[in-house]
């Protein structure tokens, strides 16, 4: 049961005594009630099956919105995990030429936006990471009010994730692509204590090697220094691919993965695009702090820095998703992720997205025990027709994949959003946390769902996000789902602030939460109801 | 508070004072210069604001800005936090007397006054679009097609590509449009072209998306951007022409909202 945490808006030492009293308070109630009503107009957002919290996460006051809601990001505070930041491509209403992001105080139960990044009332691509240290928030992302020739990056800082104050600008340049940030602070040696980010991005600054990744060491400083690391060594087909996705562990074993584009056939305005590339993956093991970052990793087979762990990957890389396709834009998935454990760095998970015969699209998940040198030879879960992989590894070592996949066909086709778990790689539960139709709503561009969404796992818990069509149906959640924007889950309408004028569907962001063991990782695979309770629904009620 | 920041306000309502000190927002904590206000209309708002008539919302009061409770005024503000409820900034308020006050939150039925305030803000939009731009035209879409660049390198590449590949390429198109009117500025001919994004891309969400038989009023820069200066088969087919690029949503107005756009006009020519 989470701790219910204080507003925000207050200054530190003022949150930490209402912290205090919040925190005695909620002891003294009994179990079931602890932290139940996030406020006084909002719903309880109490998970529907135990351990499971799946949140729609636009605020009541946004009820009247039909953005889609795209491309999701999520990132939560080590240091105090009720503290969460989600993204989306969600505009700032009052357009103040900042964009918003969704901030969490009460571990994911009610959500609100604060706009404070800089470059237009709505960002490109975004992603955004906590470091640990106290309330600092870094972001990666496309500016909005970039040259009309070129995108344009800023990695950003804020010390206080949940304060109106604009993000600092850190770095600025044109032409990267897809910025995708983590952070950690260093535990030992004589930097402990430092923050830094890792940045990957496709820099088209440096073709044809674009897979890159900008390091800032000693993030927190005023000034940190960013070094641009370029991570493709080999011959390609003229760039990379934009997802370029590091991992960081806490004894400075940083890993990347990415797309090295080898050959290209097809038409990119035609949308007949295909590339065939190889998943690689680059370690450092020292923070990225040496001369020659990310070079401890080279392949057996040509002894060039990167290992291979997959070559000839073929794909789709569309510039507009197709309704076959469920309206999503294809174009590969890329997720890794080292276990967290104290002496675990050596192991690391991998998913990338790729053709299989049975489908176009496919996910392939594999693992490596020995420092990225040699990795399980087949998928350990493949899966067809999914796309949006997202790995995490939680503080029992039980490895979590995200993704969404397509099922059904013509107008029954669904997009599901499943978090899946093992132990031993061999046993996956399965939690179907949303379906919904696939058809509808139209998408108002792409990408219909995004490039990518988000899990990441502290301590035993995961923590995730998705976007989803977000019509108020039961059947669209399986494990419940708590919405904070008016909604009625009996007519299965969607309603503005009035409670009464109709709000057509769209795509929302969705947070949800996995508590420790929850829909456990060590049973079968299984969809609801095989040992959870019945799931809830919870909307807001309609005002009479 | 002056009055270029009540002029920039993004959210302009008329409002009566429920509660002073107090919020309606969880995460607004110190209360000592907010209060809760009732929207009875709004004036100027953004689309999506436009159902907050008759919702209370809380309001940060300007430094040294005082209200006291039932009293009825225009507030100018901007946002500041979307939660259970809206809070916003206040860079300040008129205040309105209170039997206009009473007249006019009567004749404040919810339905209507959004349409308006929202088009107030439609209008404002293109009032901003219009104001730098230095040719605005009516007229009708003839032909679209690719840019001479992007053609030749299709036709010669293949499906070999030259250029990064990159989902926020703009992929530009021509559109060739018969002029009808010159509302602002000059063009010299009978036809202008149009440079503009025909990727269906997130960043490129906002740019109009031209196709043949289209009508209506546009708002036009001198193409900077695309670095073509040959024009494709499409356009070229209609000689000579100035190039332009109409890239706001706001840039593009069909023929059945002439009038917004006059009326921007009117405006910017009365500044």
């Amino acid at each position: 049961m989470q701790k219910k945490r204080p507003a925000v808006v207050k200054s530190r030492n003022e949150r930490k005594v209402a912290r205090d009293r919040s925190s005695k308070a909620a002891a003294k109630k009994p179990a079931g009630k602890r932290g139940a009503k996030p406020g006084a107009d909002a719903r309880p957002a109490a998970a529907a099956a135990t351990g499971v919290l799946v949140v729609n996460m636009i605020p009541k006051s946004l009820s009247t919105e039909e953005n889609q809601d795209s491309e999701p990001m999520i990132a939560v505070n080590p240091a105090d995990r009720d503290y969460i930041v989600g993204t989306a491509f969600t505009p700032d209403p009052f357009g103040s030429g900042l964009a918003p992001y969704f901030v969490s105080t009460d571990g994911g139960a009610t959500w609100r936006l604060n706009a404070v990044v800089p470059g237009g009332n709505q960002t490109g691509d975004i992603t955004v990471a906590f470091s640990g240290a106290g309330r600092k928030l870094y972001a990666g992302i496309l500016r909005l009010d970039s040259p009309t020739t070129d995108t344009r990056m800023s990695i950003l800082r804020c010390d206080d994730f949940a304060a109106p104050t604009p993000m600092t600008v850190l770095a600025d340049r044109q032409q990267p692509d897809q910025p995708f940030t983590q952070a950690a602070v260093q535990g030992g040696g004589a930097d402990a204590g430092k923050e830094n980010f890792y940045v990957g991005n496709n820099d088209f600054a440096n073709m044809p090697q674009t897979a890159t990744i900008d390091i800032g060491l000693d993030a927190g400083s005023a000034t940190p220094a960013i070094n641009s690391v370029r991570l493709e060594r080999r011959a390609n087909a003229g760039q990379n691919g934009p997802q370029v996705r590091p991992s960081v562990h806490s004894d400075g074993t940083v890993y990347a993965a990415f797309y090295g584009w080898r050959s290209q056939a097809g038409d990119w305005p035609s949308n007949t695009l295909r590339v065939t590339a190889d998943a690689v993956v680059v370690r450092d093991d020292s923070w990225g702090r040496g001369p020659q970052p990310f070079e401890a990793l080279t392949d057996p087979a040509d002894g060039v820095v990167g290992r291979r762990v997959a070559q000839n990957l073929g794909f789709a890389f569309n510039q507009t998703g197709l309704p076959e396709n469920g309206q999503q834009r294809l174009g590969g998935a890329l997720s890794i992720a080292v276990d967290p454990r104290p002496t675990m760095s050596s192991t690391v998970y991998l998913a990338w997205g790729a053709d299989d015969s049975d489908s176009n699209f496919a996910v392939d998940v594999r693992v490596s025990r020995d420092r990225g040198v040699t990795w399980s030879p087949s998928s350990l879960l493949p899966l067809s027709r999914a796309t949006n992989a997202a790995l995490a590894v939680n503080s029992n070592g039980i490895v979590g994949l995200l993704y969404q996949q397509l099922v059904g066909s013509g107008v029954g086709m669904r997009w599901e959003t499943h978090f899946r778990r093992s132990s031993d790689t061999t046993t996956w539960s399965d939690l179907v946390v949303a379906s919904a139709p696939a058809g509808g709503p139209a998408k108002d561009f792409d990408p219909y769902l995004g490039d990518y969404c988000h899990v990441l796992a502290v301590g035993e818990d995961f923590y995730g996000v998705f976007s989803s069509a977000n019509t108020p149906d039961p059947a669209n959640f399986p494990n419940g789902v708590t919405y904070q924007r008016n909604a009625d889950f009996t007519t299965r309408k969607l309603f503005g602030l009035d409670g009464t004028t109709q709000v057509r569907a769209s795509i929302d962001p969705f947070f949800f939460k996995i508590t420790g063991s929850a829909g456990s990782a060590d049973l079968p695979s299984r969809k609801r109801g095989a040992d959870l309770p019945e799931p809830r629904h919870r909307g807001q009620r309609r005002p009479r | 508070m002056t009055t270029a920041s009540k002029v920039a306000a993004k959210f302009v309502f008329q409002g009566t004072v429920k509660r002073v000190k107090a919020s309606n927002v969880k995460a607004v904590t110190d209360t000592t210069r907010t209060a809760v206000v009732t929207v009875n209309r709004i004036i100027s708002a953004a689309a999506e604001l436009s159902g907050f008539v008759n919702q209370d919302v809380t309001v940060q009061l300007a430094p040294g800005e005082r209200v006291k409770a039932d009293q009825a005024a225009v507030f100018y503000t901007n946002g500041w936090l979307f939660g259970e409820n809206l809070a916003v900034r206040s860079e300040g308020h008129d205040l309105v007397k209170v039997a206009d006050a009473k007249t006019r939150a009567a004749s404040a039925v919810a339905a209507a006054a959004a349409p308006r305030a929202t088009a107030e803000d439609h209008v404002r939009q293109i009032r901003e679009r219009v104001n730098d731009a230095p040719v605005v035209v009516s007229g009708r879409i003839v032909a679209v097609g690719l840019p001479a660049a992007a053609a030749a390198l299709a036709a010669a590449a293949g499906s070999r590509q030259s250029k990064p590949i990159s989902e926020h390429d703009p992929l530009w198109h021509e559109a060739v449009v018969e002029v009808d009117d010159v509302h602002k500025g000059s063009v010299g001919t009978k036809q202008v072209v149009l440079r503009f994004p025909s990727s269906t891309d997130v960043r490129w969400r906002r740019s109009p998306k031209f196709r043949v038989g289209q009508t209506g009023v546009f708002t036009l820069r001198p193409d900077q951007v695309t670095a073509a200066s040959a024009l494709g088969k499409a356009a070229a087919a209609f000689g000579p022409a100035t190039t332009f690029t109409c890239l706001d949503a706001a840039d593009f107005q069909p023929a059945d909202q002439k009038s917004d756009v006059a009326a921007a006009i009117d405006a910017a020519k009365g500044q």
